[in-house]
This record gives C-alpha cells, structure tokens and sequence, in this order.
C-alpha cells in the first residue's frame, strides 16, 4: 500500500473523526429528505457536497504539504523512497479521505433523486461531474500550495487560504460552465430560469455536442493536466529534474483546446482566416498561462544567473533544460501570434484605413513581454507575496489607471495596451519599445551578471 | 564513498560552499565542524541531494545528485537539527511508515522496526504517541526513523544537542555499533567534545571552504605519551629518537613527549630508559583532544 495513503489514513481515519463526519451529514441529509421532496433532497445535497469535498476538501489538500513544513517533516519524506506519482496520490487521496466519505453520501441522494425523476441516463454524466470537481479543485489547492512551496513562501493560514481558493476558483469556473449545459441547474434555480451563457450544443473544430458530454470530456482531460501538474512540481521538489517536452504537449493541448472553438462558425468562412482565429484563440489561452507562469513561478537570481551563463557559453542543451515555464508558453505564444499575423485578413482592417488586427496582435506579443518584465523586476530574488502585489499593483496602474489619466490625450492607450490606432504601427512599436527597455534594465542587473564571492 | 568534486553552492549575495572537495570513505565516522555560518548545514544538505549544487560534483556510492537523486534518498538518511515527528501516530506507527517510506514491505517492516526500536532503545514504548515522549526520547526516535531502513550513509546535524549526559553516551554508542556494521556517519556539531568518542576524521569548514583541503585524520597521532625525568638530562630527546617504536618526539626540560608505532611498544622504551639510568619519574599517555586539532587546523589556516 501507498505509504503515504497509510499514514494519512492513520492520521485522518480515526473512529472519532470518521463518527463524526457520517453522524453530521446524515443528520442533515435526513432532514433534507424527510419532507419527501426529492428534488429538495438532491439540492441540499448538492450544497452539502460542494461544502464537504470542494470547500472543505481543498483546505484539506492545501494543508497537505503546508503542513508537512510546518511540522517539519518535508525533508524526511523527501528523503525518502516514495516516487513523485506516490506522493501526490497519497497526498491527494489521504489528505482528503474523510470529505469523500461525506462527499460519497450525498452523491448516494443525488444520484438516488436523479434516477427518480428519471434521469437516470445522465448518472454516469453526473458521476463523472462530482468525481471531476472535487478532484480538480483538491488537485488545484494542492498544486497551488506546491508552487508556493517550490517558492519557499510562508505558511500562514492566510496563505493555506489563497492555495485553497486557487481550488475553489477552479471549481466555481467547473460549477459555472456545467450549469450552463443544465436546464435545471442550481444557478437557473437562483436566476428564476435565466442564464445568459446556456447552450444546447458546443461547437468545437467544426463538430456539434451534447454540452453535458463535452463538458465531462474536458473536465476529465483537465484534471488529467493538473493532476500531472501536481507530479511535474512534486518532482521538481523531490529533486528530480523535468524536461520541456510534457510541458509543451500541455501548451499544445491548450492551444488546440481553446483553438477549437467555433464562436465564429455563422459569420466566418474563409479558411485562412478561420485558422487566424483559431490562433488568436489559442493565443489568448497561452497568454493566460504565460502571465500565471510568470506570476507563480520562483524568480531565484541564482537559477537565473546560472541560465545567463549557460547561454553565455553556448550550452543550449542544459539552457533548455532549466528554461522557465513561462518562457516556453511565451515562446508558443510567439508562434501562435505570427500564424495569427500571417493569416488573420488585413483588409478588415483596411476598410476603416487602419491595419488593426495583424499590428494588434504584434502588439499583444510585445506587452505580454513587457509585462513579465514587470514581474521579473518586481519577483527576482524576493520572496513571498509582496513581489506578487508590487508587480500586480503596476500591471493595474498600466491596464487601468494610467490609461483613465491619460485619457485626454488622444491615441495615449496605444502606450498601455493592445488596441487600434492611426497610424497602425505606433501600438507595436510602443509596446515593444517597452518590452526591450524592460529587459534591457533587468539584464543589466549585478546580482545576474555578477557571481558572489565568499 | 563518498566524493565532492569542487563544489559550488551560491545563495543570491553569497557563495555558501567555493570549490570544496572531499572524499569520505564508507564504514567510517566523519566530524563535520566548523563555526555558525560556515557552510555545514549546506555542505550536508547538498550531500543529501536536498539542494543542487550551482556547479560540481557530488557522488554517492557512484551516484551523481543530479542525475540520480532518488536513488540516493533512498539509501541515506538526513537528520537536520531542527526535526519534525508525526505526533499523534504511535512510535510504532512513526518507525512502520519511515520503514514503509524508504521501500521495506512485508514482513520485512515489522523486522526492521523492532530493529530500530532496539537499537535506540525505545522497544518499550512502542505504543506511546511521539507527542508523549521527551526531548531525548523523540531524538532517539528521530534517530530510530533515519536508520530503520538500514541506509548505507547517516548525515545527522548536532544529533545530541538537548540530549543529557546518558543519551549522549548511548548515542556515541549506537554510531559506533553503526559505524561497526558497515554504515558511514557524519555528523555535525559545535561541541567538540561531543564528537571526540566517535569520530575517525574530521572536516573543518570555514567561510564555505575546507579548511586544509582534505579531511583531518584523527586517529593519527593523536595518542602520545609524556616521560618525566626527575631532571633535565642532556642528549634525552635524541636517545628516545633512537628508541625502537618511537616515531617522533620533543622534549621541553624534563619532560619529553613521545609518539609510538603502536601501544605495545610502551613497556620497551620505559624498560630502555630505564636502563639507560635516566632518572624516570612519570610515564603517562596523553591524547590530543579534538579541539586541539580543531584550533591547530584552523590557526594554520589562518595563518
């Protein structure tokens, strides 16, 4: 058996806790089903599920590791033998045990009132859901606070709290999409019937689904991701090293994901342009991921001096094999933005005098750059939350409050970020003024250039 | 063995470790000393294959760090100064997991366990929580989890501070027996003394370096002997250089210390200087405390 699913098991499955957690739920279980409106019964339960296995569960995997450190047990069990894969799994799995328990009677009532109002078709689907959200957001929660560790941040509760609404993040994005595939969702429920974002088919790569389906599909692949996410990080900590490919598979698969999205499918039929919309989606995808990337992961001078002398001698092989996430992500960005430039139509553009998509794009990838530029001035050789905020607080200062100061002045937004302007090239060239400046600054600083003596 | 190959090791503003390079064979116990600051923990941390050094060479037994780096986990154990039981698990359960998390299974748990718990002496307290027992006892059983999976090397970082005069002799007693069983120990500490029952060499590290390049052999003429003449007698020192057995000596007054091939040879030379009509009044062995070498290694390095 998995050592660390044990140990947990021993620490969380005590007769006591276990009493407790099955006395709680099932008093209010019963209460919710003793009117004998299962439909009512199926609510609550629902509600009690996303409290036990989401909120409840995520604080859980967060204190998983954070824990660990606190009690100053993380360097045996790095120590020891257990593989990367074991660890998760039995950090995950352990950590989280006796939500599931609870978790696991309510799905009983859900899936019991489902059957009895004779959707018994969509159990599997509804299965699926539950199982896929509360992995998700525990696995998100754990990854959170994996990151934080790998940064060597406090521990606080207030800390446990950020990693553990990482997962509820992910898990009220999972909740909100879903419902828009039920007609009988709770959030209809709360809206007297109204959701904006509900759909009866998605179109993705030119193909129509059953919401419900797709929706399961993704979610299964997505926690697929954050679960090799949480391996790939407790490898990092458990020392081994993590190559580039699987990172880039990942970004592959974002970049087709959200690339495949036919918003457009009524109004654009031209290949190439298809395909320039295609990369721009997948482009705003990728974007995403380079700007949490650069946010979250550990800006060490060292790590960085020593890529700077990697490169310095030319050894490209170790280069690339320490290289950030984040420059790998920027770099698929690059790519996904010059197929956009190549294939996105000029002549939209052209009808109002002014070359806007192609150039906005080029300008995008230059305030992307300058952008982590920001966060590398701001996060390198800090550490903890203050670098985070610092560099938050600028990027809020360039995307909202300069641009409203300013806003007198005409064309002054092509300074600040992506948008049209007359001459076309001002945007790009601004913004890649910028993103060389900043660069420039940051590799001139001493501490990388310069190694420290005794 | 163990091999350091010019190691590296750079915090943002400082160099912790600057091209140290060591070699430590197995079956020994090797002193890791050195003031606060020095680059011990470091130094360990980095044998542990905990951190990654920013340039050179650590092997393990033939492993890398960098390449293999769970596979060295799996064969050593780490005890840092400031360590961490799970406290509400039974010591049983505390040694059953550190045995499970190191690749024991089967039977071979609960025979590694009662093992351990033996060798630290905490048979009898196998059910009582790790929050229930004291200081000592937890380090016993700190020390009982680094080496229930049997690992080939022990780094343990001031393993007895807090410990009272008993359990610092057990403990001596225990890296001994470990040391006899093929095991290689080092250990770290600031207390000289501490290290002296056990230690066959020493490593002084200072500002990230190693103080002389190599490790100190303690074990090497660290027992002399002091013959007392009842008065100063010309040409003394060079009759005991001529002595058999005797490797070297020096003589201040009447008395004159001398250091021998072996122990054996001690009745010899008294036997001789007597005989010669020396006017022998004391003969006595005498041993160069580890704190002596200590401040002699790093004075020279100083100087």
């Amino acid at each position: 058996m998995n050592p660390e699913l044990l140990r947990n098991m021993w620490v969380e499955l005590t007769e006591r806790r276990v009493t407790l957690m099955v006395v709680i739920v099932a008093c209010i279980l019963l209460v919710a089903i003793s009117p004998g409106d299962w439909s009512s019964a199926a609510f609550t339960a629902e509600l009690v599920f996303y409290a036990v296995v989401v909120v409840w569960g995520t604080r859980c995997a967060a204190q998983s590791v954070v824990e660990e450190i606190g009690n100053k047990t993380w360097d045996g069990q790095r120590l020891s033998a257990i593989r990367p894969w074991t660890m998760v799994s039995g950090k995950l799995v352990g950590s989280t045990m006796l939500a599931w328990i609870g978790g696991a009677m309510c799905f009983g009532v859900i899936v019991y009132a489902t059957i009895r109002a004779g959707g018994g078709s969509t159990v599997v689907n509804l299965a699926l859901y539950f199982l896929t959200i509360g992995v998700l957001s525990q696995a998100a929660a754990l990854l959170a606070s994996l990151v934080a560790v790998r940064r060597r941040m406090s521990h606080s509760r207030f800390d446990v709290f950020l990693y553990q609404l990482a997962g509820l993040i992910a898990a009220l994005l999972v909740w909100r999409v879903w419902q828009t595939a039920d007609p009988t969702s709770v959030f209809r429920r709360l809206t007297g019937g109204i959701d904006a974002f509900a759909v009866s088919e998605v179109w993705w790569w030119g193909g129509s689904y059953d919401p419900g389906t797709f929706y399961v599909a993704s979610l299964v692949a997505f926690v697929f991701w954050t679960l090799l996410g949480n391996y790939r990080v407790m490898r990092r900590e458990l020392q081994v090293q993590n190559g580039p490919v699987v990172w880039l598979i990942f970004l592959g698969f974002l970049a087709a994901y959200a690339g495949g999205f036919d918003f457009w499918r009524n109004y654009i039929r031209e290949p190439t342009f298809m395909m320039g919309m295609r990369a721009v989606q997948a482009g705003i995808a990728v974007t995403v991921v380079t700007y949490v990337m650069a946010l979250v992961e550990p800006k060490e001078v060292v790590a960085y001096r020593w890529l700077i002398e990697r490169f310095r001698h030319w050894q490209f092989g170790a280069l690339l094999s320490r290289f950030p996430a984040w420059c790998y992500a920027y770099l698929v960005l690059t790519g996904l933005g010059v197929t956009a430039i190549l294939t996105l139509p000029w002549s939209i553009a052209e009808s109002a005098n002014i070359y806007g998509g192609p150039m906005i794009v080029l300008a995008a990838l230059g305030f992307v750059l300058r952008d982590c530029a920001v966060f590398m001035a701001m996060g390198l050789g800090q550490v903890g939350k203050r670098s985070d905020i610092a560099a938050l607080a600028i990027l809020a200062l360039l995307y909202v409050f300069m641009p409203g100061m300013f806003s007198h002045i005409e064309g002054s937004t092509a300074f600040f970020y992506p948008s049209e302007h007359d001459p076309a090239w001002l945007n790009p060239l601004l913004a890649w003024s910028q993103a060389l400046i900043g660069w420039f600054l940051i590799l001139r600083r001493r501490d990388l250039r310069v190694r420290p003596q005794i | 063995m163990i091999e350091v190959r010019n190691l590296v090791y750079e915090y943002p503003n400082k160099r912790a470790l600057d091209g140290v390079s060591l070699t430590i064979e197995s079956g020994t116990i090797t002193a890791l000393v050195g003031p606060n600051g020095a680059g011990k923990t470091t130094l360990m941390r980095c044998l542990a294959a905990l951190e990654m050094p920013y340039s050179g060479q650590v092997l393990i037994n033939g492993l890398d760090t960098r390449e293999n780096p769970r596979r060295i986990h799996e064969n050593l154990s780490f005890l840092p100064d400031f360590f961490g039981l799970y406290d509400s698990l039974s010591v049983r359960r505390c040694l059953t997991f550190a045995a499970r998390a190191h690749g024991l299974t089967g039977r071979d748990v609960d025979v590694a366990v009662d093992k351990a718990a033996e060798r630290v002496g905490l048979t009898e307290r196998m059910k009582q929580k790790a929050a229930e027992l004291s200081r000592g006892l937890r380090q016993r059983l700190a020390i009982g989890q680094a080496i229930v999976h049997e690992p080939k090397v022990i780094m343990l970082d001031e393993p007895a501070s807090g410990l009272d005069p008993d359990a610092r002799r057990s403990l001596s007693a225990l890296f001994l027996e470990l040391k006899a069983s093929g095991l290689t120990l080092i250990v770290s500490s600031h207390i000289l003394s501490e290290l002296e029952d056990y230690s066959g060499s020493m490593i002084i590290i200072q500002n990230g370096k190693m103080v002389g390049g190599q490790a100190v052999t303690l074990t090497e003429n660290r027992i002399s002997y002091l013959v007392e003449l009842a008065a100063p007698a010309d040409g003394f020192e060079v009759f005991l250089q001529g002595l058999p057995g005797v490797s070297r000596s020096e003589s201040l007054g009447p008395i004159s210390q001398i250091w021998l091939d072996t122990p054996d040879r001690r009745a010899g030379v008294v036997q001789a200087i007597v005989q010669a009509g020396y006017p022998l009044c004391g003969f006595a062995e005498t041993k160069r405390t580890l704190e002596q070498t200590y401040l002699e290694e790093t004075g020279k390095a100083v100087r």
